[in-house]
C-alpha cells in the first residue's frame, strides 16, 4: 500500500537541502514519531510489529508511504533504568517517577547500560527495506536530560542541583557520555543522513531547569555531538519541547542544523519561521492541538499557507508540530501529507 | 535589616536552612505566627512567584524556595492554628483521570501554600467520582484540575459535569490549568478560570477572593 503517489519518490537530498536551509524542488514531508494507528493507516497489509525488526521496517514502509524521505530509527540496548509504575488506562507519565538514583550511594551502585548492548547492524539489515534514495535518521531512547530526569526523579533533581551540585555534574557526565558514544556509532553508516538529538528541554513557559544548568550539564555534550555528525557530512536535528527563547543563542552555538517541535501555546510554527529563517531550518509545526480538533479543511488550509511562507527561502519542511499520535484523526494527518502532494501541481513546488 | 526581612531574603535567595534559623529566631524573641506569615512568607513567595513570571528564577529554584517556605510553616503552622489565625480559603488540587502529570500541579500547589492558602492535593489520575468526593468532604473553596495532553484535557468536563450530577457545583469555584488548555477552552467547558502558569494561578485566586469577599 502507498499513500504517495508512485512517482513521488523518495529522495533524502530533498531534506538534506532543506536542512541546509535551502529551498527543494518539491514539498518536503518531516515527522519523527507516528503513531501505531497511523502507521497501519499508512501501511495496510504490510503492517508488522511481531518482532523489533518488523517494527522496524513498518516504519520505514510507513514513512515511505506517506511521502517522506527518510524513516527514523532508533537501535535498542541503550536504556537508563529506571522505575516506572504502569497504569494501564493513563495517557502520560510523571517526570517525578524515577528516584532510582537519589543519594551518592545509589548512584555509585547503579547500573549503567553499555553502547556494547546495541546491535548497530539493524541500521544495515534495516537499510535493506529503505526506498534506494531514502535514508536513516537515527534518535535515541530519550535524551541527556530526559535520561537523568527519569532516573532522578525532576523535583529531586531540581533540589539536587542546589544541594549535591558535584554529584548532578557526575550523573550527568554518565549519561551524556553514553549517549554520545550512541550517535559516535551511528554516524559511520552511509545508510544514514542526519541524527535527530531528541531532548525535551522545556514547558510552555520555561526550561525545565535554567539555562545556566543546560549550559553546564546538557550542552557541551550535545556541541560535540553536533560537531561529529558534521565531521561526516551529515546534518543534525534537535528535537525539543518547550520554550526556547532563553536558550536560542545556544542552540545556534551547538551548531544544530535544525529544530523540530513547535506549539501554538508557546511559539506558532509561523512565528517561529519568521524568527529562524536562515539561521535554522524548521520542521514540523502545525500544531498537534489544531490537528487534533480543526477540521480536515483547516488543516489543509494551514498546511499550504505555511508551505507557501516558506517558498521563497526554504528551510521548511512540513509536518505536526511534535508527533502523529492516534488521537489526531486520520482525515486531518492525511490532510496534512495532501497539502504537501496537493503543493507541487498547484504551485510550482519550490518551498 | 530586620530578622523579618532576612527571613523574607532567605525565601527569595533560595536558602531553607537560613529560612528555619531566622524562624527560630524570631519565634525566640516572640515575634507572632501572623506576622511571620504576612510579612515575610507571603511577600517572599510573591518575590519567588514575580521573578519565576520574568524568567529570572526557573522550577529548581521556585522549588528550594518553597523548600525555605515549608521550613517556616513547618514552624510557624501549629501556631497558626492555636492563636485561631485566619487563613486564606482551600483548594483541592489534582490530575485529571488518566493523567500522570504532576509537575505543573505542585507547582501550582506551592505556590497557592506559599500566598497564605490551605492544599488538599489528590495527585494525578484523579476519576471524577474522587474529585467530587473531595469537594464533598473538604469543602474547599476552589477546584482546581490539572491536564497535560490534548487528549486528558477532554476529561475536565466529565468533572464539571459530576459536581452538578452532586449538585455542588455551586459550592465550589472550579479552576483548571495545564499545557493544552486556554481561557476559551476554559470558558467553553464552564470553569470559573484559568491560569497559564503558576504565578498566574496565585493572581486568579486572589482576584476571585477580592471579587467575592472584598479580601
Amino acid at each position: 500500500m502507498m499513500f504517495r503517489r508512485a512517482d513521488r519518490e523518495p529522495d533524502f537530498e530533498n531534506l538534506r537541502l532543506v536542512l541546509q536551509k535551502k529551498a527543494p524542488p518539491r514539498a518536503v514531508l518531516f515527522e519523527f514519531l507516528i503513531g501505531e494507528h497511523k502507521e497501519k493507516k499508512l501501511t495496510g497489509a504490510e503492517y508488522r510489529t511481531d518482532t523489533e525488526f518488523d517494527r522496524v521496517v513498518t516504519t520505514i514502509k510507513a514513512f515511505d508511504s506517506g511521502g517522506y524521505d527518510f524513516a527514523p530509527i532508533i537501535v535498542r540496548g541503550l536504556s537508563f533504568e529506571r522505575k516506572t509504575h504502569f497504569v494501564s488506562h493513563a495517557q502520560t507519565k510523571s517526570l517525578n517517577e524515577g528516584s532510582v538514583i537519589v543519594d551518592r550511594r545509589s548512584f555509585e551502585n547503579y547500573t549503567w547500560p553499555e553502547i556494547a548492548n546495541c546491535d548497530f547492524s539493524i541500521i544495515t539489515e534495516a537499510a535493506a527495506y529503505l526506498h534506494p534514495k531514502a535514508k536513516l535518521i537515527p534518535f535515541s531512547h530519550d535524551g541527556i536530560l530526559e535520561n537523568v530526569i527519569g532516573i532522578v526523579g525532576y523535583e529531586r533533581l531540581c533540589l539536587m542541583l542546589y544541594e549535591d551540585k558535584t554529584l548532578v555534574s557526575e550523573i550527568f557526565a554518565e549519561v551524556g557520555k553514553r549517549i554520545l558514544s550512541y550517535f559516535q556509532a551511528c554516524l559511520p553508516y552511509p545508510e544514514v543522513g542526519a541524527v535527530i538529538l531528541n531532548d525535551d528541554w522545556g514547558f510552555n513557559t520555561h526550561t525545565l531547569i535554567s539555562p545556566r544548568d543546560l549550559r553546564q550539564h546538557v550542552f557541551p555534550w550535545y556541541k560535540r555531538i553536533v560537531a561529529m555528525a558534521h565531521d561526516y557530512g551529515k546534518c543534525a536535528i534537535l528535537h525539543s519541547c518547550g520554550k526556547y527563547d532563553a536558550i536560542l543563542e545556544d542552540i545556534f552555538d551547538m551548531g544544530f542544523d535544525a529544530r523540530h517541535s513547535y506549539e501554538d501555546g508557546i511559539t506558532p510554527v509561523e512565528k517561529a519561521y519568521d524568527a529562524l529563517k536562515g539561521r535554522l531550518a524548521v520542521l514540523g509545526g502545525i500544531d498537534v492541538g489544531f490537528l487534533a480538533r480543526e477540521s480536515a479543511e483547516a488543516v489543509y488550509e494551514r498546511s499550504t499557507r505555511m508551505l507557501r511562507r516558506a517558498a521563497a527561502l526554504g528551510g521548511y519542511a512540513l509536518g505536526s508540530g511534535n508527533s502523529v499520535p492516534d488521537y489526531i484523526p486520520d482525515e486531518n494527518y492525511l490532510a496534512m501529507l495532501q497539502a504537501a502532494f496537493d503543493w507541487e501541481k498547484q504551485e510550482g513546488g519550490r518551498v | 535589616m530586620t530578622l523579618l526581612e532576612e527571613l523574607k531574603n532567605a525565601i527569595i535567595n533560595v536558602e531553607p536552612k537560613k529560612a528555619e534559623e531566622t524562624t527560630h529566631l524570631l519565634l525566640n524573641q516572640g515575634v507572632g505566627a501572623a506576622d511571620i506569615l504576612n510579612q515575610a512568607l507571603i511577600p517572599g513567595m510573591d518575590e519567588v512567584g514575580r521573578l519565576f513570571k520574568e524568567g529570572e528564577y526557573y522550577v529548581p529554584e521556585v522549588l528550594v524556595a518553597a523548600k525555605a517556605m515549608n521550613a517556616t510553616l513547618n514552624l510557624i503552622e501549629p501556631l497558626l492554628i492555636q492563636g485561631d489565625v485566619p487563613r486564606r480559603g482551600k483548594i483541592v488540587i489534582g490530575t485529571v483521570e488518566g493523567d500522570l502529570h504532576d509537575i505543573g500541579k505542585n507547582l501550582v500547589s506551592m505556590m497557592w501554600k506559599g500566598a497564605g492558602y490551605t492544599i488538599v492535593d489528590l495527585g494525578v489520575d484523579v476519576t471524577p467520582e474522587r474529585f467530587v468526593e473531595a469537594v464533598r468532604q473538604e469543602k474547599p473553596d476552589y477546584l482546581a484540575i490539572s491536564a497535560l495532553l490534548t487528549s486528558t484535557m477532554l476529561h475536565i468536563p466529565a468533572v464539571i459535569q459530576a459536581l452538578q450530577a452532586a449538585g455542588l457545583r455551586d459550592d465550589v469555584k472550579v479552576l483548571v490549568g495545564g499545557a493544552p488548555l486556554s481561557q476559551p477552552f476554559a470558558n467553553e467547558i464552564g470553569a470559573d478560570g484559568y491560569a497559564a502558569d503558576a504565578t498566574d494561578a496565585v493572581s486568579l485566586v486572589r482576584r476571585i477572593d477580592l471579587e467575592e469577599t472584598g479580601t
